[in-house]
């Protein structure tokens, strides 16, 4: 759901529910939306969604997400007085039997608050796919990118250049960490996971295969490889009769004298094959292009 | 060009069918005829029946000129079936241009190979290993034996079925297995994936319904306003402390 829909609704929603005096359904909203939250934010760095089943608090998930973002990038997420919060109403909207009533506003208004300021912290993706565009805007690495001339090239020259290229994506990571150590800055921190998923990426380079998104009909070397069905219906019957000749071949050594009676099938077999090798000749010549 | 993809893969799909049905043929024809020209030995060789005759037994000609028997693995023929029926399945119920089924295409690809490949073998290896080994000629030779008969060594239906078979399949599997293997399909959007993830995961808030229960609430009671003075004032406090974003 959209984030302006939801303050939208949640404004009618309080609005009603202070009218009716339901705080605790605005509590249990509000918590849900504090619930999911989290969970878009741990997905979103990487880290397993809360276990609701097994009981775990959001105020543990916090914890547990300021502690895995401390280990790597020595920044905490979650302010202490956040964290705080959530953990105290947490426990207040769970443990308490009773609803909610009038007394209890300040625990609603509180979750809200705790809510807006989860909001605020703007997250960078994990999962962000990284191109070789992208590797470009890197600074330090930039001075790289005019070797990558030709496909050939490329593929030769960055196996050479990878260490280096990883030496420097390392640098920049640490000297990023660094930073982040000191405060925390979202930017900062995106580009920090920017570049890790970019070292990740150099790391389990793939096959060379090509990606296609969508229909294959729309694919440009799909078309091509369509056209080729043509050639591969002339390839198969040169291939049949190169075999058959093949066997036949066989046979005039295993058994010299039939030599002479099989000759005019070779003929037959070859003359047929020579003709459908140079009509696969032009059809590739009339299609610019002489491979498979 | 949709069209002609289609027109190879009908070909294909009559070239596994050609493929299947030579194994049931006979694939060599071994006869001789006496200077007269009447047939005294006819022996026809089948992959799954070994070589059969329809001349008694009380024949002594043609029994006596019984080829010796081709040691053939039968266990090939019913692997190749096999092999065959999974391709039919692949060729008549994947589309290659359905980029969803590009990984599941990808391992009938290797079966379209296999398809090929056993071709291959039928073609070419079976005649020069069990048949030009017994002196049984190919494709097409007469001999005069020095007893006044005459021999023809022919290749029979079965392998030139076979032999049309190959050039049919070939163009569609080739074009099958250099897509499977060139062609990847890219990972979803990340906005989806994460979209996707996050739905499974969050716990879903259905606000008009809670809207409407408040609100049927509210007719209930009877209340005159949205709200009252002192609830305006709790609501109003609220919009100023929550810090919107």
């Amino acid at each position: 759901m959209k984030e302006p829909l939801i303050d939208l609704q949640l404004k009618h929603l309080t609005q009603l529910c202070i009218a009716t005096q339901n705080y605790s359904k605005l509590g249990s909203v509000v918590s849900i939306l504090i619930s999911n939250r989290l969970d878009e934010i741990g997905i979103k760095l990487g880290i397993k969604p809360r276990e609701k089943d097994n009981g775990e608090s959001m105020a543990a998930y916090m914890e547990m997400i300021n502690r895995i973002l401390h280990n790597n990038f020595g920044l905490t997420l979650f302010s202490p007085t956040l964290h705080e919060k959530v953990r105290y109403n947490e426990a207040v909207i769970t443990r308490r039997s009773k609803p909610l009533d009038c007394n209890h506003i300040e625990i609603t208004r509180n979750l809200i608050q705790c809510y807006y300021e989860l909001r605020k912290l703007d997250v960078p993706n994990l999962y962000q796919t990284i191109s070789s565009e992208e590797i470009i805007e890197i600074p330090n690495v930039k001075v790289l990118s005019f070797l990558s001339k030709g496909r050939a090239k490329e593929k030769n020259g960055m196996k050479g250049i990878t260490p280096l290229v990883l030496q420097k994506i390392r640098d920049e990571e640490r000297n990023a960490e660094r930073q982040l150590q000191n405060h925390y800055d979202p930017e900062l921190f995106e580009r920090t996971l920017q570049l890790k998923t970019i070292r990740k990426s150099f790391q389990n380079q793939k096959s060379g295969k090509i990606t296609i998104e969508g229909s294959l009909k729309d694919n440009i070397n799909y078309m091509r490889t369509k056209e080729r069905l043509m050639q591969y219906l002339l390839i198969g019957w040169i291939l049949a009769l190169c075999m058959l000749g093949a066997v036949v071949l066989t046979q005039s050594i295993l058994f010299p004298a039939t030599a002479f009676g099989v000759s005019p099938y070779l003929l037959v077999i070859f003359g047929p094959c020579a003709l459908l090798i140079l009509l696969y000749r032009y059809y590739s010549n009339s299609g610019g292009d002489y491979t498979l | 060009m949709t069209e002609l993809k289609t027109y190879f893969k009908f070909i294909f799909v009559f070239g596994i069918c050609m493929a299947s049905v030579s194994l049931f043929f006979q694939w060599y024809t071994f006869q001789a005829f006496s200077w007269e020209g009447e047939q005294v030995v006819l022996w026809e060789f089948h992959l799954f029946l070994g070589w059969t005759t329809p001349f008694s037994s009380e024949a002594w000609f043609n029994t006596a000129y019984q080829p010796e028997n081709i040691p053939f693995p039968l266990i090939i023929n019913f692997i190749y079936l096999g092999i065959m029926i999974l391709s039919l399945y692949a060729g008549l119920a994947i589309n290659l241009e359905d980029a969803s089924q590009l990984k599941k295409a990808k391992k009938y690809g290797y079966i379209h190979l296999s398809t090929l490949l056993l071709s291959a073998y039928y073609i070419c290896i079976v005649p020069v290993y069990f048949f030009l080994f017994q002196e049984l000629y190919f494709p097409y030779l007469i001999f005069s034996d020095p007893e006044f008969i005459v021999i023809h060594y022919t290749v029979s239906q079965g392998y030139w079925l076979q032999f049309f078979a190959f050039g049919c399949i070939f163009p569609y599997t080739l074009y099958f297995a250099i897509t499977t293997t060139r062609f990847e399909r890219a990972p979803k959007p990340l906005e989806q994936k994460i979209s996707e993830i996050l739905k499974n995961v969050q716990i879903p808030i259905d606000f008009h319904q809670l809207i409407a229960e408040e609100r049927i609430e509210l007719e209930n009671e009877g209340l005159p306003a949205l709200y009252d003075t002192k609830d305006k004032n709790i609501f109003e406090q609220f919009l100023r402390q929550r810090e919107r974003p």
